[in-house]
């Protein structure tokens, strides 16, 4: 008898509880959840065939509902963390939303019943989503095969865009304007770039000074410093963003041999009357050699520096097996293709991380593709899978201070932390034209997007690969004394 | 024409053989310096190549490679050092003669390295002190007698240092000049740990990074110390600065780790390492007989010997 007012109560409750969305055949698991014990000998009496019941049509739907509540519970758990899973793929992506088709994919199997949705409620809340949902952008040109069943996590890539750069034309002044377009990707670039800016700018105007009469031949240093002042104000704002360091140093280098130009000329030559013969006028040869230093300059500090670093990374090449870098640099990039040079490398994947999906770590993508190398992509979320038997973490810098601190792009820092939990050696690939007196960051920075560098101590690196050879993060001043010494001489 | 290798390993063994004291370092630049004396090169790009020849087939020996290949490195570039005048000269004797003497001085230099480095190390001793130290090594030999000598009294304690067992070879030359000493088991470093006032080591090579090549254990010992706030303190003479720089062990070049016999015959896969790799965050001071310094210095050092 109790057992009979148990389940008629059971039934009374149920339809005035008569559910007519999702959210009400969800509160139904929970509240049986209490009296599941009891509940659950009621189903077994009903299974075992308790049938003295009298029971309305509706009633026994009721009961079937009860028997199948652990499947459909199962299911509508199942339901929600599609839901919860496509609601934050769709918000904090920034690819393609998945197509209409994944979401009819991920639908609960809701079993056909009275109290639960019935198929063209279902649909209507689909079309609903449809409609709310914006129309699937074209399907974009992509190395990778969609992954469906995880969503849309997909990375646009274009195998026809290089990585070489040609030489531009441009002037001081446009540096700006290309580190917005996107044109300047890192500090080598721009180095380079206002390096070949520079030269451009030095025959310009040594060209009008040949021209003017008035100028005067011992005064060539003075006149380039005061010309060349409004172009480097104009980069800094007047002071108010200071160039980025490795830039910085150039400047500094270049300044130098502005103001050796005043000196006496190496080249005059004293008369039959004892006067000292001028030079060209204008001072076209000290403007030529000056010229000549900025190409050997560039040579050095790029070309050389670059195959100099590679050639002495090369004899890590054994033991390197697995190599992760972050964000893109240059000289990393070359590295890695050089380490892949030959039909059986020793180089056997190389994983790319970013600070966000379809950042600038893809240009690594676009160059390594067609290599006979294990090749991953990811952001900072898959740190600790790219780590796994990792051997060297390489990635490059835009400074390296005296203290042996270098200045890296933002996320560095925490591959350099887990690199030493796992033991890893976490290394940095920087030209020694890199290397600044500093012991501090600026708060602000102009050009590249005046974003702010992260520093990395030197008690997480491991080496500092530079064109001079291997160093530890304290060799940093011997280094620095190294090109005093050089410069001088 | 260049010598025979042959010829050139049994010049060195015998100058090993002839002096029990003499270092592997320098009896190697011993070796090339005899070579030098003999040379008939006519150009110093002959020279050079005829003393890298040397220095290979010393290398090829079943001593240690590491400090062969820094001392014969080092002594290369020290004669070489000459003004450049000198290098125009178009007689070459001119030029060798200059090189031997420039040999003459780095070796009378090189032979008192012990003695300076052990005159460094004597004020960081302490009376009534433990000390741990690990294997056979001549500079922490005579750094401990010579601080017996000047009236300190301790007690050292030995690794047998497996698998040649050349602590004991350390333990017999201590107890013959009266200094007490105990023989502990490799795997008992860290059991006796907490007892020992200060760590010495000796060194194969010191490399960039400012850590040591030196006889397998010494990491083991290293981290033990480092874990109990022990000091380690490592001697070695300059002509040990070697220029490589390992990342972690798998980094030690192959033929610092095996001799030059199980790596022309054996599988090395089965081979076990003769040394390891001591890192320098391990490494309290290195004595050396250019001055005391830290492992960050001796990078800085090897740029001034490299550049």
């Amino acid at each position: 008898m109790t057992r009979k007012k148990t389940i008629e109560k059971k039934a009374q409750t149920v339809p005035s509880d008569e559910p007519t969305n999702n959210e009400a055949v969800a509160s139904e698991p929970s509240s049986s959840t209490p009296n599941e014990p009891e509940a659950t000998e009621q189903v077994s009496e009903l299974v075992n065939g308790v049938t003295n019941l009298s029971m309305t049509d509706k009633e026994r739907g009721e009961m079937d509902r009860q028997t199948k509540s652990k499947e459909q519970i199962k299911a509508e758990r199942e339901a929600k963390k599609a839901e919860k899973a496509n609601k934050k793929a769709n918000a904090t992506s920034k690819v393609v939303a998945s197509p209409a088709p994944q979401i009819q994919q991920h639908a609960p199997q809701i079993p056909n019943g009275q109290t639960l949705l019935s198929t063209t409620q279902v649909s209507k809340l689909e079309n609903k989503k449809d409609v709310t949902q914006k129309p699937p952008s074209p399907e974009p040109k992509s190395a990778i095969k969609k992954d469906t069943a995880r969503g849309n996590r997909e990375v646009q890539f274009d195998l026809n865009t290089t990585v070489l750069r040609t030489p531009s034309e441009e002037t001081i002044s446009d540096l700006p304007k290309m580190c917005e377009r996107g044109q300047v990707a890192d500090v080598d670039d721009l180095c380079e770039e206002f390096l070949g800016a520079f030269i451009k700018f030095i025959s310009d105007w040594g060209a009008e000074r040949l021209h003017n009469s008035d100028a005067d031949p011992t005064a060539l240093g003075f006149d380039l410093d005061l010309a060349i002042r409004p172009q480097l104000g104009y980069l800094t704002e007047d002071g108010r963003w200071p160039l980025p360091y490795a830039l910085g140093n150039l400047v500094r280098q270049l300044k130098r041999e502005i103001k050796r130009l005043d000196e006496p000329c190496k080249h005059a030559h004293t008369k039959e009357d004892g006067t000292v013969a001028a030079e060209l006028p204008g001072g076209c040869d000290k403007l030529k050699e000056l010229e000549e230093w900025l190409e050997e300059a560039r040579y050095s500090c790029f070309e050389l520096a670059t195959n100099s670093i590679s050639t002495h990374l090369m004899q890590k090449r054994k033991f390197s097996k697995k190599i992760v870098t972050f964000d893109w640099c240059r000289v990393v990039n070359r590295i890695l293709l050089d380490s892949l040079v030959g039909e059986d490398p020793d180089l056997k994947h190389i994983v790319v991380l970013d600070q966000q999906l379809n950042g600038r770590g893809v240009r690594h993508m676009d160059t390594l593709l067609d290599k006979n190398v294990k090749l991953d992509y990811g952001d900072l979320r898959s740190l600790s899978v790219a780590l796994h038997k990792c051997s060297i973490v390489l990635i490059g810098c835009s400074a390296v201070l005296s203290n042996g601190c270098v200045a890296v792009p933002k996320g560095s820092l925490s591959i350099a932390l887990s690199a030493q939990a796992n033991n890893i050696p976490f290394m940095v690939c920087a030209q020694t034209f890199k290397f600044v007196d500093k012991v501090q960051t600026y708060g602000r920075m102009a050009l590249l997007g005046r974003e702010n560098m992260e520093l990395v101590p030197s008690s997480l690196i491991t080496a500092i690969v530079t064109d001079i050879r291997i160093v530890p993060p304290s060799s940093a001043p011997a280094i620095l004394k190294a090109k005093a010494l050089e410069s001088q001489n | 024409m260049f010598a025979d290798k042959d010829a050139i390993g049994s010049e060195f063994k015998k100058i090993l053989g002839s002096d029990v004291e003499i270092s592997t370092g320098l009896a190697s630049i011993k070796t090339l310096y005899n070579i030098l004396n003999r040379s008939t090169a006519t150009t110093a790009k002959e020279l050079s190549e005829e003393l890298r020849a040397a220095a290979e087939a010393l290398e090829e020996t079943d001593y240690s490679s590491t400090s062969i290949r820094s001392a014969c490195e080092l002594f290369t570039r020290f004669i070489s050092l000459a003004p450049a005048d000198l290098l125009d000269d178009k007689d070459f004797t001119t030029v060798l003669n200059f090189y031997r003497s420039r040999g003459d001085l780095f070796i009378e230099r090189i032979a008192k390295s012990r003695t300076l480095i052990s005159d460094c190390c004597r004020p960081f001793f302490k009376n009534n002190s433990n000390i741990l130290t690990h294997s056979y090594s001549k500079v922490v030999l005579k750094t401990l007698l010579d601080a017996r000598e000047a009236g300190i009294w301790f007690h050292v304690y030995v690794t047998e240092s497996q698998p040649d067992s050349s602590g004991r070879k350390m333990l017999l030359a201590l107890r013959e000049k009266g200094i007490h000493s105990t023989l502990v088991l490799d795997a008992a470093v860290g059991y006796v740990m907490e007892r020992m006032d200060m760590c010495f080591l000796g060194a194969e090579g010191v490399m960039e990074t400012g850590g040591i090549i030196n006889k397998i254990g010494t990491l083991n010992l290293a981290v033990c110390a480092k874990y109990m706030n022990k000091p380690v303190y490592v001697m070695a003479e300059s002509i040990k600065f070697v220029k490589e720089y390992p990342l972690n062990q798998a980094d030690i070049p192959a033929d610092f780790k095996y001799s030059s016999t199980a790596i022309k015959s054996k599988d090395l896969q089965a081979e076990h390492p003769q040394v390891d790799y001591t890192p320098p965050q391990f490494i309290t001071l290195i004595f050396t007989d250019l001055g005391i310094m830290t492992p960050a210095a001796v990078g800085e050092e090897l740029i001034k010997l490299y550049t």
